[in-house]
């Protein structure tokens, strides 16, 4: 006979915890010491429910026959699976030492106010001023907040206000909301980050409870004020504080009310008074009374439950009876009369799939298609919903409640022939080396695909590590058989998930997330939860295991470490000791930002601590922004200089003209050229400021002067252009440069002299250069000017006697230009005076003056005048027959005159020859 | 390798910058900015911005354009007075709501311009972006920014903010092709973009591709060697730059450089004849010219003899080059006949003022020659030229002919060249010798001038040159014979001076442990030499020449030259190409401060 798949479960479950429902109804809750095939199973320490309700401990059970597991029986929604029980993998020590810490405190969940945060959040419980309790301690409240696996993490001695409620918000910060409508956060190790207040209304009236609800953008607060009217915050980072609209009727206090923010990002008020329902719109200011269709008998509505989805609404009536419908209240999916006869402490959903009512340590399970069931806890319990479950806290435990998702469902039901199920029991028979795993590979060959995927998600709902290692080398197995049609990044994902979420689940780190909770966390949002803890060398393992990218991976952890280190090393250590731990940690090559944690260090005060940091920083933009706000200026000055970003330098320079005194910013700009050039650029383009004055700082008259000349030239006027020459000179006489001086007094005269011209000449005059106006004067042939111009600039004689040729030549007067000639030896030579007439080729003047030229140049204008022969007589005079052949180079085209030279170089060649002929 | 690939990334960072603005089928206009023209037509090309959408382009004017359509863009230099004219246009510009503006600042959007239009208002419907290009390559070996006021930024005023561009140009060159292991530093300029360059690796940790073409790469400063730029060019393409200012890789023949029909592009791989002449010395250009000529009509000749099957043959291949060609030597005649022209006066008294200069015989005759020319109104670049390297050269001029010499220039030329003269004395190209005791000296505030030149530690320019064996060895032998044939780097300056870079680039390279103690002495701490990581892998691989200020196309020949010589492919990149006139005309001009 073989053993079925149901009495292996059984199997797998031993040493495990284990709820067994006996054919009488009786329910036995304890560890399953051993199964037999024959379902027989022997328990120890149970707790036994009987039928009608009675609780009693046994020491040890022998079952026969076990009749309804209810791990494996409830289809659809469910219970409370061994598998699933978070105690399972936290170590049996470690349930002692939580134990023995709540025992130690005393504390028991009847008598306090109970918080738990979301996605395997801590659990913080302060005394519940509505209960009577014996006085412990001082008359402050203490909260007391533990990780999830019972370890107390921190108390926070209270000493502000009446605190009206306690909670967390999606990034674990816990809210303390005072009845003057103060809210308070604090980090799970009780340190106080930051508060807000709810408004005027909010603290003159006095609040009287309050809610929180994730919203699209974090989590949203609600808080009700002793005049009944609600104030909302959508988000508790950015407090906007809304009033809805006030309930309608009576003014009293309604009995229940919950808010609902919805995918619409609309946050609704859901407020029961009595048996009326009113939904309060803020975006529409309307309320709107909704009437759910409720069948029994009941006078008012005492408690009420969102589902986490946000569309279902779950209604507890004072006669017992549970309505689930949709939040408009118009459609009903059951209503169910749970007879309970002990006052609800809390109503909330298990999912989205089924509604939990708390009865204190009884949990009645309903769903809407009213599949109910009875849950029996050793002590007063409080929950808590999640996504996709619900957390049970007990005294001494902390257990999850979920439905049993699809797959695991499949595989593990009793008898189940799902593909999963028959590929899970070809792997087993396989590692056996049974011939069997080759019969059920062929049973389910068909859907090979279907069985391994199923494998695969079990195995990432799974939480035991060795039922994960059983699915997931089943889905191994099928995914040897299926080549590659299988998408292996699905089966290498849910390992590297899994290998995440098994050691975040230690109860070292205590962060019990299940797949569907860490899906919707994300990489970054489980990063931050072990930020929060502390956790830094786990988070930097999971980086470099999930090879994330710089930008949100170890940088960031490091930065964070770095913060925290700083905000603690406080006092501890001085800033230099600190910098260096720091940066010997985080090097200097890393993608590290040290300028956010320079920017911590300036809000905890640690200025010469965040001037340290900075030096590390490599990215100036980073950089100069935090020292100037350091008030580090020379410092973020060369900085900036560094980068060589302009943009940063004018940034520096912008602060610093702000704070900086005239003459202490001069100063500290001049010791960078970059910066001064950069200053002047400014100056004159968007008139920063004057250079006029750097220069005056700097006592550069020179500079000052140079500026004076450049703008005499934009001066439109001849009276301003002639003031900021005389500047000019006085300046240069400043900075003793004595020849510019002069030359600038030379100019102030020209332009005298000019102005006097255009007045009288009626021709434009003014701005052009001495030569000009010595060549204006020559072509007005006004020769007495010329004369004292000459005298007045002490033009020399060479460069008057160029000028008074190339101007004659120019205006065609070759007589004028023949009486110059005759006036004395020319001090520039002749050449001047041919050149000049060729240049207007004209050939007969130009012969006029060819004979005077220099002697070792005369050939060389001759043939410039084009007058091959006579430079051709001369050379041959000069028996120079390389001059003749240059001569006859030139002539090419002219072929008499290349015969004639021949001729010449013949005879020059040979003189005997030609005297013989002669 | 492929140097395309640096111009693929700009256009691709181009493109991509216009679809993000609109859609590919959303039409749009566009003004450009008159210096940016050219680099944006090398980078993409008319035909691509119309296939992204581009339909109306005009130039920027001081009015608005007529607009075609609603999504206007604007291409402009980051310059505070143009964002002003744009600014102007907007605001006389009836703003229509269905109007967008987009600004494409080049290189960079500054703060300034930014908030300019901030506190116009107009940001709702104008929006700015950066844009800036890679290196573009102008030709098979030569790779320019075209940042052509980066010389005047940076070496004049000191405003570093455009080696920014320089530094990050070649950062995605080292991104593209791969690290360079050996880097060398010659000037501050040259430090202070290597320092950049490390502060961004440290930054951002660019992923180098792991094979490196460039192994080397030597940054020069434009102020180290000023006589390359003093010098007249001898070169084919010198010489056209020099005469007709090459304009990013284009030639224009009309009238007066006007830009016009007669183009002349000079791109040695689809110019063949201009790849063989561009390096040769002037006067072997027309010989090669017309030997060129007579080539192509024999081949047109013989072929027309042949039977018809060849003749199809023949018109279908090589009639199309032959005929292009044909086209590129009558360009290159022309222009050859133009250049001649300009020069036919002067040029030879030019070569030999510049020989004595760099031999430093015949002074008196020298400073006479520039009295007179002075007299005779040469062209002012000109004599700036000769008046600068005469300074150089021997180290300032004496005080009398100093003084002279400023009066006869300012009184022949204009007296608004005292800027002029301050601004070439603050570079250190025209100075009065002892320089510690002259007038003019503290124009600025010491520290300038200290940054600006190499005061501090002056070395005269001639140690320098004799130092590094720079002149020719042989002063007598006046007609090197190295010298036109081109087998000897100074012949791209007539044989009176090999340039620096030549000399820099060849001992840095050429041997394995570079032996620099030369450099050393003559430079100083302008010298560094960055990470040298592996000189013995590097023995084959390419170096990159960067010239921060600008290179001289002679300059250019002399490095191919030298690549040819040791068979190894150099690539200079620089800032922009720059040749004497361009730069005195820069300097001189009235609108150097704004």
């Amino acid at each position: 006979m073989s053993i079925g798949v149901p009495i292996k479960v059984l199997h797998e479950a031993e040493g495990h915890i284990i709820t067994c429902e006996t054919n009488t109804g009786e329910i036995y809750r304890g560890k399953l010491v051993e199964a037999e095939d024959n379902m027989n199973c022997q328990m120890t320490n149970i707790t036994v429910t009987y039928r009608d309700g009675r609780v009693a401990q046994l020491e040890n059970v022998y079952i026969r026959r076990v009749q309804k597991l209810q791990v494996l029986d409830l289809p659809q929604e469910e219970e409370n699976q061994p598998f699933l029980e978070h105690k399972l993998h936290v170590e049996e020590e470690e349930l002692e030492e939580e134990v023995q810490e709540a025992g130690h405190l005393e504390i028991n969940l009847q008598d306090l106010k109970v918080t738990v945060a979301p996605s395997g959040g801590p659990i913080a419980v302060v005394r519940d001023d509505t209960k009577l309790t014996p006085v412990q301690t001082s008359g402050k409240p203490i909260i007391f907040i533990f990780s999830p696996s019972g370890e107390l993490k921190s108390t926070i001695k209270w000493s502000g206000g009446k605190i009206v409620e306690i909670n967390w918000s999606s990034s674990e910060e816990l809210l303390c909301i005072q009845d003057d409508g103060s809210v308070s956060a604090y980090d799970i190790f009780g340190n106080y980050q930051n508060s807000f207040q709810m408004g005027q209304e909010a603290r003159e009236m006095k609040i009287i409870d309050a809610r929180t609800f994730p919203s699209s953008t974090g989590t949203g607060l609600v808080v009700l004020t002793t005049n009944f009217r609600f104030f909302v915050v959508n988000n508790i980072k950015d407090p906007r504080i809304r009033r809805f609209p006030d309930i309608p009727g009576v003014n009293i206090a309604p009995s229940c009310w919950t808010a609902i923010h919805g995918d619409d990002r609309q946050t609704r008020v859901i407020v029961a008074k009595e048996k009326d329902i009113y939904l309060l719109d803020y975006s529409e200011q309307h309320v709107a009374q909704k009437i759910p269709e409720i069948s029994h008998h009941h006078l008012s509505i005492i408690a009420m439950a969102v589902s986490p989805c946000s569309k279902l609404v779950a209604l507890l009536t004072d006669a017992g009876v549970i309505w689930i419908g949709a939040f408009d209240f118009r459609r009903k999916f059951c209503e169910h009369d749970a007879q309970c006869m002990l006052p609800a402490v809390q109503l909330v959903w298990c999912g989205s799939g089924a509604v939990v009512l708390n009865l204190g340590s009884v949990l009645l399970v309903l769903s809407p298609n009213r599949d109910n069931f009875t849950l029996i806890l050793d002590s007063t319990s409080h929950v808590c919903p999640e996504v996709d479950g619900l957390r049970i806290i007990t005294n001494s435990s902390h257990e999850f409640l979920q439905k049993v998702p699809l797959p695991n469902q499949e595989i593990f039901r009793i008898g189940s022939m799902s593909p999963g199920a028959i590929l899970v029991e070809a792997s087993r028979e396989f590692q056996k080396r049974s011939h069997r795993a080759e019969e059920y590979i062929r049973l389910v060959k068909n859907q090979l695909e279907l069985a391994v995927t199923q494998c695969i998600q079990a195995a990432g709902n799974e939480w035991q590590p060795t039922v994960q290692k059983v699915l997931l080398r089943a889905a191994q197995l099928g995914k040897s058989f299926l080549f590659d049609k299988v998408d292996s990044e699905l089966f290498v994902g849910i390992c590297q998930t899994l290998r995440i979420l098994n050691a975040v689940r230690n109860y070292k780190i205590a962060l019990p997330l299940t797949f569907q909770q860490y899906e919707q966390l994300g990489k970054t949002g489980l990063l931050n939860r072990l930020i929060l803890r502390r956790q830094y060398t786990v988070a930097i393992q999971i980086c470099q295991f999930l090879q994330m990218s710089e930008a949100d991976g170890i940088p960031r952890v490091l930065t964070e470490w770095a913060c925290y280190k700083i905000k603690h090393g406080l006092g501890k250590l001085d800033a230099e000791q600190l910098a260096s731990e720091i940066s010997a940690k985080l090097g200097t090559g890393s993608k590290v930002s040290y300028s956010s944690i320079a920017l911590k260090a300036i809000e905890c005060k640690q200025e010469k601590l965040a001037i340290r940091l900075l030096d590390f920083e490599h990215r100036a933009s980073e950089q100069i922004p935090l020292l100037l706000k350091l008030g580090q200026e020379p410092q973020a000055l060369a900085k900036a200089v560094e980068s060589g970003d302009p943009n940063l330098i004018y940034y520096v320079l912008v602060v610093m003209k702000e704070t900086y005194s005239a003459d202490k910013f001069y100063m500290t700009i001049r010791h960078y050229p970059s910066v001064n050039a950069l200053y002047a650029k400014l100056c004159r383009t968007i008139q920063m400021g004057s250079l006029e004055q750097i220069y005056e700082q700097e006592d550069n008259f020179n500079a000052q002067a140079i500026l004076s000349v450049k703008d005499s030239y934009r001066a439109q006027k001849l009276e301003n252009r002639s003031a900021m020459l005389t500047t000019a000179v006085k300046q240069y006489r400043q900075a003793k440069a004595e020849i510019a001086a002069s030359l600038t007094e030379d100019q102030l005269k020209l332009l005298k002299t000019q102005s006097g011209y255009e007045s009288k000449f009626g021709c434009p005059a003014i701005d052009v250069s001495l030569n000009d106006t010595l060549k204006l004067l020559m072509r007005r042939r006004d020769i007495k000017e010329t004369e004292e111009m000459v005298k007045k600039f002490k033009v020399p004689e060479r460069r008057l006697w160029w000028l008074k040729v190339t101007t004659f030549a120019e205006i065609g007067d070759w007589a004028e230009l023949e009486k110059l000639s005759r006036l004395k030896k020319s001090p520039i030579g002749y050449e001047p005076f041919v050149d000049v007439c060729l240049q207007y080729n004209n050939i007969t003047e130009a012969q006029r003056y060819l004979p005077k030229v220099e002697e070792h140049l005369s050939i060389k204008y001759y043939v410039k005048a084009k007058l091959y022969t006579e430079a051709a007589q001369i050379a041959f005079q000069r028996r120079d027959t390389e001059a003749l052949h240059y001569v006859q180079s030139r002539c090419s085209s002219n072929r008499d005159v290349v015969d004639m030279i021949n001729s010449l170089i013949a005879k020059l060649a040979n003189p005997s020859e030609s005297q013989n002929k002669r | 390798m492929d140097l395309g690939n640096l111009r693929q990334s700009s256009q691709f960072r181009l493109l991509s910058l216009l679809t993000k603005i609109a859609p590919n089928d959303v039409l749009k206009d566009l003004v450009i900015h008159e210096d940016l023209m050219k680099p944006i037509d090398l980078v993409s090309g008319a035909r691509l911005l119309r296939e992204q959408g581009v339909d109306k382009m005009f130039k920027l004017a001081s009015v608005a354009p007529p607009w075609k359509n609603y999504i206007r863009l604007y291409f402009i230099p980051s310059v505070y007075a143009v964002a002003e004219n744009v600014a102007q246009q907007l605001k006389r510009h009836e703003v229509e709501k269905t109007v967008s503006y987009h600004i494409i600042v080049v290189p960079k959007v500054l703060t300034v311009i930014h908030s300019f239009f901030e506190s116009l208002g107009v940001l709702d419907f104008v929006t700015l972006h950066s844009y800036s290009w890679d290196f573009i390559p102008l030709d098979s070996n030569l790779l320019s920014l075209e940042l052509h006021h980066l010389f005047k930024a940076s070496f004049l005023k000191e405003e570093n903010s455009l080696l920014t561009s320089v530094a990050k140009a070649l950062m995605s060159f080292e991104c593209l092709l791969g690290k360079f292991s050996c880097v060398m530093m010659l000037g501050e300029k040259s430090q202070r973009v290597h320092n950049l360059m490390n502060a961004w690796k440290k930054e951002i940790q660019p992923n180098f591709p792991v094979e490196t073409e460039f192994t080397h790469l030597i940054m020069l400063d434009r102020n180290i060697d000023f006589v390359s730029l003093l010098l007249t060019q001898l070169t084919y393409e010198g010489v056209l730059d020099e005469n007709l200012k090459v304009k990013s890789g284009f030639v224009y023949l009309d009238a007066d450089g006007v830009e016009g029909p007669q183009r002349l592009m000079l791109n040695a791989t689809s110019d063949e004849i201009y790849g063989e002449i561009k390096g040769k010395h002037i006067s072997a250009v027309f010989q090669h010219l017309s030997k060129k000529a007579k080539e192509l009509q024999q081949k047109r000749d013989i072929k027309n003899t042949d039977s018809i099957e060849e003749m199809k043959n023949f018109v279908s291949h090589d009639l199309k080059k032959i005929q292009s060609q044909q086209k590129s030597l009558a360009l290159h005649i022309s222009a050859c006949e133009i250049v001649m022209k300009r020069q036919a006066g002067i040029l030879e008294e030019l070569l030999e003022l510049q020989e004595d200069a760099m031999s430093g015989t015949k002074m008196k005759e020298y400073l006479a020659f520039l009295e007179d020319s002075v007299a005779r109104q040469f062209d002012l670049a000109t004599i700036l030229r000769l008046c600068c390297l005469y300074s150089i050269m021997e180290d300032g001029l004496p005080e009398k002919e100093y003084q002279l010499l400023q009066r006869q220039l300012l009184q022949a030329y204009g007296y608004r060249h005292l800027a002029t003269l301050h601004y070439l004395q603050r570079l250190g190209l025209f100075n009065q010798r002892d320089s510690k005791m002259i007038s003019l000296e503290p124009l600025l505030p010491d520290r300038f001038a200290r940054a600006a030149s190499l005061r501090s530690e002056h070395i005269p320019f001639r140690k320098i040159c004799q130092r590094l064996n720079l002149l020719p060895v042989d002063e007598s032998s006046q007609a090197n014979p190295c010298a036109k044939s081109g087998q000897h780097p100074s012949y791209v300056f007539g044989g009176v001076y090999t340039p620096l870079v030549y000399h820099l680039v060849e001992k840095c390279v050429r041997e394995k442990e570079p032996s620099l103690g030369d450099y050393v002495r003559c430079f100083g701490n302008n010298l560094r030499i960055g990470d040298c990581s592996h000189p013995q892998s590097s023995a084959r691989g390419k170096v990159l020449v960067c010239f921060i200020g600008g290179v001289t196309l002679a300059e250019v020949a002399s490095l191919d030259l030298l690549s040819r010589q040791l068979g190894r492919q150099i690539v200079v990149a620089t800032t922009s190409t720059i040749s004497g006139p361009d730069f005195m005309e820069s300097i001189a001009s009235q609108h150097t401060d704004t």
